[in-house]
């Protein structure tokens, strides 16, 4: 199963093109910058490739049958492909804000308002984790694609106030409400692990009515909050140490 | 330094907010962690029942959360004090708070969801294998701990640049140049605080890296991939590395002391010949004493047994005769201003002290092997850390609070410092009776006829949770003018 990985792959043809006018729609705005940051095309493209590999790899399928592997995906979308992705993005907003209608533009201040993206965020995250929402969306193919997308949205909302690129987002200003923002954000995801770590039931009847069995859910539960504990405990400390900026 | 030296000026505003915000959070954790210890004593009073697994998950984070509270609001307040001639990176500094609250989050999911009750035993089958916790509990908090270790690399990494770009190197940062040449006085010696931080960046240092040699392993005894760490190794390493990292505490928050005390005495505190050879013995000696706590262990070969005794008494030696002498030298005679600050300090110059004579008593084998299970060891660090560590804590952070937002001092704010002082007091004597009675440390419940002693603590602990309360309230009153105030600049 862990060749599986690397040499299984999945084409989904609206994704693959979205991906690639994404891409080169990015590219050229990006070129046109008269100050280019490669940093910002890498975090672009680091973002999309993160996508790619959460949608078309055998993650995808493999993450029908084991939780875990399923923690995983949700965590390339919320902590990868989110703040690489608000870490481009940049070129984007300055490209996309004049053309925006005033009240697209007002919309986008206000949903990225440290609180009002921390709430999304956490909402979002939680709403989908409830059990019978986990559930339904496991057996429903096109709720499985809105969890994702969701998922990946509220947290490219989540990251943005961490950024600084003119009025377009409403930035944190000082180090110490970025680490306040950061923690309680840390905070509010580790718990939704440590209940899935700790608990000593399984959580998800689609696991637990899987061919592996209760006991295989459980132990795959536990592995999977300890991902989601550890992983994004190592992403909110490197996330500090890119944003932090001694003020 | 000058005896009135400010603590803002015009570079050092930024380093001042994330000094504040570390005493706040590690204070305010002492806070929570002392209310837990609380529990713990109404436990042992009789007059609350708390189970025995709910008794050890709060023993572990009380031991854990106030250990690293001390020491994390001990670097801010030293960060600051030498904030005035160094410059220190705030930007390091707010990512070892971010460390440091990353820990904190593990080590508290790990024992409220996880039920991880093991404190910080390591002997097979702990941590990993509790009647009440899974290995996945284990693995968060020792996780955990790890972080805390790297928060501990930030700030003292970030304190060494500093101290060592400000004093043109590290020998003239650990003067040095007093020790080898005191007939050639120089007219720029690095000032105790600094010298302080120096000492204690490079302790930290050390220290963290004989945490990592016992904490690999045992990460890798999680994954599989060893199949027991010897327990011999562990014990002395968890220790070697708890016991200096308690140690520390005392260290750093004395900077805060030697910054401070100055104001309140209008003498300075000089880097003398003693001054600068007792802080640079320190980088040694600090690592000797935790082998006193295996005077019980047949296996622990007998040298590590002699270096105990002898490290414990060697390593007491230059605190008490530079800092505590020191101290009192400084305030005998000079016209002391009587202050919450300098109450507090006072207070932590004799609860150092005493939490270090009943250490050097616990450390002569024969006391120990009558004493070290009981109370008595409980009573020792209780003294040093509530009376001493945190007395300076509190102590510099009324300080420097009240010289930012120009708050004047209330009468009410010295008669609370009284008041802890005579509640701190009377608790850990109750602490150190309830050991000379033999009454066994780490009982989740106490037979009827030690209760007494908890029973008659609890007036004591009332008059600390009154004076702490006052007193706490007083300064986050005071931390929003002094927080803008850094903004400003000095006036």
């Amino acid at each position: 199963m862990p060749s599986d990985l690397v040499t299984r792959w999945e084409w989904h043809p609206v994704l693959a093109m979205g991906v690639s006018v994404s891409a080169l729609g990015y590219a050229a705005i990006w070129w046109r910058q008269e100050v280019r940051s490669r940093g910002e095309l890498i975090a672009w493209v680091g973002g999309l490739v993160a996508i790619v590999i959460g949608t078309s790899s055998a993650i995808d399928p493999l993450s029908d049958e084991r939780l875990s592997i399923h923690m995983v995906q949700h965590e390339l979308f919320t902590f990868v492909a989110a703040p690489l992705l608000v870490a481009g993005m940049r070129p984007l907003t300055l490209w996309l804000l004049p053309r925006l209608a005033a009240p697209l533009a007002r919309w986008g201040h206000a949903l990225s308002r440290p609180r009002t993206a921390w709430l999304i965020a956490g909402g979002v995250l939680w709403a989908w984790h409830w059990p019978p929402a986990y559930d339904y969306a496991l057996a429903h193919p096109t709720v499985h694609d809105v969890e994702h997308a969701t998922m990946l949205i509220a947290y490219a909302l989540y990251w943005s106030p961490l950024t600084s690129f003119g009025h377009a987002v409403a930035a944190l200003r000082t180090d110490a409400v970025r680490v306040v923002y950061l923690a309680t954000g840390a905070t509010q995801s580790a718990v939704l692990g440590a209940l899935l770590a700790f608990s000593r039931t399984p959580f998800y009847e689609f696991y637990v009515a899987g061919p592996a069995g209760a006991d295989f859910a459980l132990r795959d539960q536990q592995l999977s909050g300890m991902i989601m504990l550890l992983s994004g405990s190592v992403v909110f400390v490197v996330a500090a140490v890119v944003t932090m900026r001694g003020e | 330094m000058t005896t009135d030296a400010p603590s803002l000026n015009a570079t050092n505003g930024a380093v001042l907010r994330v000094a504040i915000a570390y005493l706040v959070v590690g204070l305010g954790t002492v806070a929570v962690m002392g209310l837990l210890g609380v529990l713990m004593r109404l436990d042992h009073a009789g007059m609350l029942l708390v189970s025995p697994d709910w008794f050890y998950r709060i023993m572990t984070l009380h031991g854990s959360g106030m250990i690293t509270g001390l020491l994390f609001a001990s670097f801010g307040g030293l960060a600051a004090v030498i904030s005035a001639e160094v410059h220190l990176s705030s930007r390091a500094l707010w990512i070892g708070l971010v460390l440091y609250l990353t820990a904190m989050m593990l080590v508290v999911l790990a024992i409220v969801f996880g039920r991880f009750a093991a404190g910080w035993t390591v002997l097979d089958p702990l941590p990993y294998q509790g009647k009440t916790w899974t290995e996945s509990a284990g693995v968060v908090a020792y996780a955990g701990y790890l972080v805390t270790g790297l928060a501990i690399v930030v700030v003292c990494g970030a304190m060494l640049r500093g101290t060592t770009a400000a004093r043109g190197g590290l020998r003239r940062a650990l003067a040095w140049e007093v020790l080898f040449h005191p007939k050639r006085p120089s007219p720029d010696v690095t000032h105790p605080p600094v010298l302080i931080a120096t000492v204690t960046a490079i302790v930290g240092l050390v220290m963290v890296v004989v945490g990592l040699v016992y904490l690999v392993p045992l990460f890798l005894e999680a994954a599989g991939l060893v199949r027991h760490v010897d327990a011999l190794f562990s014990k002395n390493a968890v220790l070697l590395f708890g016991h200096t990292m308690a140690n520390l505490c005392v260290y750093v928050a004395a900077g805060m002391v030697y910054g401070t005390l100055p104001r309140y005495a209008h003498r300075p505190w000089k880097t003398t010949w003693p001054v600068a050879a007792a802080w640079n013995a320190i980088i040694l000696l600090i690592f000797f004493p935790w082998s006193h706590h295996l005077y019980q262990d047949f296996a622990q070969p007998l040298g590590l047994q002699i270096l105990g005794n002898l490290g414990s008494f060697a390593g007491g030696f230059p605190s008490f005769i530079v800092t505590i002498v020191g101290a009192l030298a400084l305030v005998y005679g000079a016209g002391l201003e009587w202050s919450p600050t300098s109450i507090l300090m006072l207070l932590g110059i004799w609860g150092w002290a005493f939490g270090g004579a009943g250490a050097l008593l616990d450390a002569i084998v024969p006391i120990n092997q009558v004493m070290h299970n009981t109370m008595w060891v409980a009573a020792h660090f209780h003294t040093y850390n509530m009376v001493g560590v945190a007395a300076f804590a509190w102590a510099y952070l009324y300080h420097i609070t009240a010289e930012l937002s120009h708050a004047r001092e209330r009468r009410l704010d010295r008669w609370a410092a009284w008041l802890y002082g005579i509640g701190a007091v009377g608790m850990v004597a109750l602490l150190f009776f309830e050991g000379a009675h033999s009454v066994p440390r780490r009982y989740a419940t106490h037979d009827a006829e030690w209760q007494g002693y908890a029973r008659a603590a609890i007036p004591f602990v009332a008059m600390m949770v009154i004076a702490l309360g006052w007193l706490g309230g007083e300064m986050l009153a005071r931390v929003g003018p002094a927080w803008r105030r850094t903004r400003i600049g000095p006036l």
